[in-house]
């Protein structure tokens, strides 16, 4: 079960979008945490109990990979998944960032279709309820 | 109505066109596109976005006041013009260019190549000065304009080849 939802981007429109479109896709019911960038992302999932980041990769002070990089580098956080949603993606890009942990990369534009895919992976591979 | 385009202007007009379809629901017709063309009004939103490698240059984004409020009630869901302030235009023109430049690299390079973006700044009015224009193209989105373009010499000879054919899938003649 999806409670709590760190999403991370600089951009006020794109957490806009992306949140409306995780709710389509079925998170109803959730908290959602808004992080400009990666340093705010980790203060969250680091502070709470957090099931979801979903994150960009483009973000000042601490972008996307490097965020990536300190959950998963971290015993305590290494399980929260990470769906990345970038602009900036291809085949090259997104096998980079599934080796490094990520669950799912979603190429912007967004849509609920796209993130319901990739919440639907997850939900398969986590065997969430 | 045929337009035959450059590989550059082809790969920007299809990024463009698939990133307003799904963020703003409308259709993207060209109207103009040569680098030289004077385009624009006064007091033009615009958003500018690096592009850091491989090549390196930028996509510069120019809308009319008008075209912000119209795409934001749209994208942001406020319907009421006074609820959609300039911040938010510019946030949301930076989130397309954001989009539109993802796509636009992507379709320029093969599927093995990773590239990366820089961060977007935005503004209102008299834009800072850039890199060397490669291409403009000037746009009509659902009955408003915006300018798109691609500044940086890295760009160019993907303007030299005229192959793309867009709008109906005649070939160049």
């Amino acid at each position: 079960m999806i409670e709590k939802v760190v999403i991370a981007d600089d951009s006020s429109t794109a957490r806009m979008i992306i949140r409306r479109c995780l709710e389509i896709a079925g998170c109803i019911d959730v908290d959602f945490l808004e992080a400009e960038d990666g340093v705010q992302a980790l203060h969250f999932v680091r502070e709470d109990d957090v099931d979801l980041l979903v994150t960009d990769l483009n973000m000042p002070n601490m972008d996307g990979r490097l965020l990536l990089k300190r959950v998963k580098g971290s015993p305590k956080l290494t399980n929260i998944p990470i769906i990345i949603i970038t602009s900036a993606s291809n085949e090259a890009i997104r096998e980079e960032l599934i080796k490094q942990g990520a669950h799912a990369v979603v190429t912007k534009p967004v849509s609920p279709a796209s993130v319901a895919k990739a919440l639907e992976d997850l939900m398969d591979e986590k065997q969430w309820g | 109505m045929n337009k035959c385009l450059s590989k550059l202007d082809g790969a920007l007009f299809a990024a463009i066109s698939k990133t307003m379809e799904n963020m703003t629901f409308e259709e993207v017709q060209i109207v103009h596109h040569n680098k030289e063309a004077n385009i624009f009004v006064k007091d033009a939103t615009w958003a500018i976005l690096p592009i850091v490698r491989p090549y390196c240059g930028q996509l510069v984004l120019e809308i009319t006041p008008g075209c912000g409020h119209t795409f934001a009630g749209v994208v942001i869901g406020k319907i009421d013009k006074n609820e959609v302030s300039d911040e938010w235009i510019q946030d949301m023109l930076a989130e397309m260019a954001n989009t539109i430049a993802g796509r636009f690299v992507a379709a320029l390079l093969q599927d093995n190549e990773a590239f990366e973006l820089g961060l977007p700044t935005t503004g209102q009015g008299p834009m800072p000065k850039l890199a060397t224009y490669i291409t403009k193209i000037s746009l009509n989105i659902g009955g408003h304009s915006m300018v798109a373009s691609i500044a940086g010499d890295a760009f160019r000879h993907f303007a030299g080849t005229k192959q793309e054919v867009i709008e109906n899938e005649n070939s160049c003649g």
